[in-house]
C-alpha cells in the first residue's frame, strides 16, 4: 500500500452516502472492508434515530441525541 | 537462506490481501452463539475467512503463531453482547481487518438495542414487540442509513475484469485474493477446524503449486522461446529437447515446491517458503549471473533444478537440431559447459584410504566455505546483491502498516466528523483533502452527474 500520496479516499456525499475510492488492485478489499465496519458502526446510530424520530414523531436533533445519550449510558467495552 | 526468507516474508507481506479471522464464543448464551453462528456458517466473506476456536486461549495462540491474522471472542456483558478483538500489534492492518468485522456485529445489535433505550426515553414506553422483531431483521421501513458506496467510486473500488484475471492467471498470487469468487479448496481446507492434517498438507501443496505456476510445460518458458526463435532468429537447438527440458525443470521446481509447502501450516507461509527457496535457487542456480559464473557459483548450481536446466539449455546448444544444423555455443558457454561439466568424461577421482563418507563430506563444505571467502565476486553474488535487491524491492512494495485515507466532505459535515473520529484509529492515517484539489470522480451508470462534495461537477452523458 505505498504507490502514491494515499491508499484510498472517502467522499461524504450526503448525510447518508460515502464514497469509497480506491485503485482497482487488491488493497482496495481491504481498505474496504476495514472501513466497512465504521461505516455499519454509524449507519445503526443513524438508523437507531430514524426509527426513534418515526415511532416517537419527535425531531431528528431529538432522536439522534436521545441515541448518542443511551450510546453513552451503556458504552460498549 | 535467512536472506531469501526475509526476502520472501517481504515480498509475500505486500501482497497479502485475504485474512483470517477466528472467532470464540465466549458468551455462552443463545444470542452470542447466534453471532458466532452467523459469522462461521458463511466461512468466506470476501477475502476475509472464518474459523471458529473454542476458547480465547487457542485462538490467541493461533494469532501470536501467525495462523490468524486477528480473533474475535463474543462475550455476554447484560443484555448487549460485547466484542473482544485480538490482535498482533505488528500487523496494524490485520488487527483494523478484525476490528472492522467486530464492529459491523456490534452494529447489528446496537441497531436494536439503541433504538429501544432512546425509544423509551423519549416516549416513555418501550417499543411493541413487532417493532422490535422488525429492527431484529435489520429492515427498518422509512428509516435512513449510512451506505458505503463504490459505484460511483473514482477508479472502481473493485477490481476491474483485466485484474481479477490477472490475480487467477499465472502470477503466483494468492488464489483467494480475488474477491466475490468463491473460497479455494486449500482456503476451505484450512479454514475447516474438522479438516485433517491430510486434507490440509495436500491443500497447501496444491495451492503451492498452483501459486507457482506449474503449468505443463510451462507456457512462460515456452512463450519465451517462441518468441526469441521466431522473433528474434534466437537457435536454442533441438526444438524436442528444449521442450523436454522445460517440461523437466517445471516438475523439478513443482516438487520442490510441494515438499517446501508441506512444512508450513497456513497457504501464506507456503507461499513465504516457496518464495525463499525459489530465490536461493536463483540465486545459487546462476540465474542473476548467467554464463559468466564465478567457479564457485558453478559449481553450486549443479545443486539446483534450475542450474542443471541452464546446463542443459548450453548443452543443446552444442547438438544439432532436426536439419542438421549446429549451434555454435560460444566461448564462454564452452567454458561454463566445461565448469559444470566438472571435467566432461574424465574418470572420477579416486577414493581416498582411511577417508569416511562424512570426512569426505565435511572435507568439501571446508574447502567450499574457504573459496567462498576468498572468492570476492562470489562473496558479492551471494551476499551484498540479495541485501541490495532487498532494500529495493523492500522499499517500493513493502509497508502494509497502515492505510493513508483522504476524506473530502462538504464543509460543517457531521458525518464526516463521526467518520473521522472512528477512523482515528492505529491503522489509518487520516488527511483531509481540500474540495478544491477533488476531482469528481467518473459517472455511475445511469447519472447524469456527479456528486456533490466534490469542487467541480462533471456532467454525464
Amino acid at each position: 500500500m505505498r504507490r502514491g500520496k494515499q491508499d484510498g479516499a472517502i467522499a461524504v456525499v450526503d448525510d447518508t452516502t460515502v464514497q469509497l475510492i480506491t485503485a482497482a488492485d487488491q488493497d482496495s478489499v481491504t481498505i474496504r472492508t476495514a472501513v466497512s465496519g465504521v461505516v455499519a458502526d454509524l449507519s445503526a446510530r443513524l438508523t437507531a434515530a430514524g426509527s426513534v424520530a418515526t415511532d416517537t414523531g419527535t425531531d431528528p436533533a431529538t432522536a439522534a441525541a436521545a441515541v448518542a445519550a443511551a450510546d453513552s449510558a451503556s458504552p460498549r467495552r | 537462506m535467512v536472506v531469501a526468507l526475509v526476502f520472501g516474508a517481504l515480498i509475500g507481506g505486500s501482497s497479502d490481501a485475504s485474512f483470517d479471522i477466528g472467532v470464540v464464543d465466549a458468551g455462552g448464551t443463545a444470542s452470542t452463539a447466534q453471532l458466532a453462528a452467523s459469522l462461521t456458517g458463511d466461512a468466506q466473506a470476501g477475502n476475509v475467512t472464518f474459523a471458529a476456536y473454542d476458547d480465547r486461549a487457542a485462538a490467541a495462540g493461533a494469532v501470536d503463531d501467525g495462523d490468524l491474522n486477528a480473533a474475535i471472542v463474543i462475550t455476554a456483558d447484560g443484555d448487549r453482547p460485547s466484542f473482544e478483538v485480538l490482535r498482533s500489534s505488528d500487523r496494524l492492518v490485520s488487527g483494523q481487518i478484525g476490528t472492522a468485522v467486530a464492529r459491523s456485529l456490534a452494529a447489528r445489535t446496537d441497531l436494536v438495542y439503541l433504538t429501544i433505550a432512546a425509544d423509551t426515553a423519549v416516549s416513555g414506553t418501550a417499543p411493541t414487540a413487532a417493532e422490535v422483531d422488525r429492527l431484529a431483521a435489520a429492515s427498518p421501513g422509512g428509516t435512513t442509513r449510512l451506505e458505503l458506496d463504490d459505484t460511483g467510486a473514482g477508479k472502481g473500488s473493485t477490481p476491474s475484469p483485466s485484474t481479477a484475471r490477472r490475480w487467477r492467471s499465472c502470477s503466483c498470487s494468492s488464489p483467494s485474493a480475488s474477491p466475490g469468487t468463491r473460497s479455494s479448496p486449500s482456503a476451505r481446507a484450512e479454514s475447516s477446524p474438522g479438516s485433517s492434517p491430510a486434507r490440509r498438507h495436500r491443500a497447501r501443496s496444491s495451492s503451492a503449486n498452483r501459486s507457482r505456476c506449474p503449468s505443463w510445460p510451462s507456457p512462460g518458458s515456452v512463450m519465451v522461446w517462441l518468441v526469441t526463435s521466431l522473433a528474434f532468429g534466437a537457435r536454442w537447438g533441438n526444438a524436442t529437447g528444449v521442450l523436454l527440458v522445460i517440461a523437466a525443470t517445471v516438475a523439478a521446481l513443482g516438487g520442490v515446491a510441494t515438499f517446501v509447502a508441506a512444512f508450513a501450516r497456513t497457504q501464506q507461509q507456503a507461499d513465504m517458503y516457496v518464495s525463499a527457496v525459489t530465490f536461493t535457487f536463483a540465486l545459487l542456480g546462476g540465474n542473476f549471473v548467467g554464463p559468466d559464473a564465478p567457479p564457485l557459483l558453478a559449481t553450486l548450481s549443479k545443486l539446483t533444478p534450475n542450474g542443471w536446466a541452464l546446463g542443459a539449455f548450453t548443452d543443446l546448444l552444442g547438438r544439432p537440431d532436426r536439419a542438421g544444423r549446429r549451434a555454435r555455443p560460444r566461448r564462454r558457454v564452452a567454458r561454463l559447459l566445461r565448469r559444470v561439466r566438472g571435467g566432461g568424461n574424465e574418470p572420477s577421482p579416486p577414493r581416498i584410504p582411511g577417508m569416511s563418507r562424512v570426512r569426505a563430506v565435511y572435507a568439501f563444505v571446508a574447502a567450499v566455505m574457504k573459496s567462498l571467502v576468498r572468492d570476492r565476486t562470489s562473496m558479492f553474488f551471494m551476499a551484498v546483491l540479495p541485501v541490495v535487491v532487498i532494500v529495493v524491492i523492500g522499499t517500493t512494495y513493502g509497508g502494509t502498516s497502515t492505510i493513508r485515507l483522504g476524506i473530502v466532505a462538504p464543509p460543517g459535515s457531521t458525518t464526516a466528523t463521526a467518520l473521522r473520529d472512528r477512523l482515528a484509529d492505529e491503522a489509518f492515517e487520516l488527511s483531509s483533502i481540500p474540495r478544491s484539489t477533488a476531482r469528481p470522480p467518473p459517472c455511475a451508470a445511469g447519472s447524469k452527474t456527479a456528486p456533490s462534495p466534490w469542487s467541480t461537477t462533471r456532467r454525464c452523458s
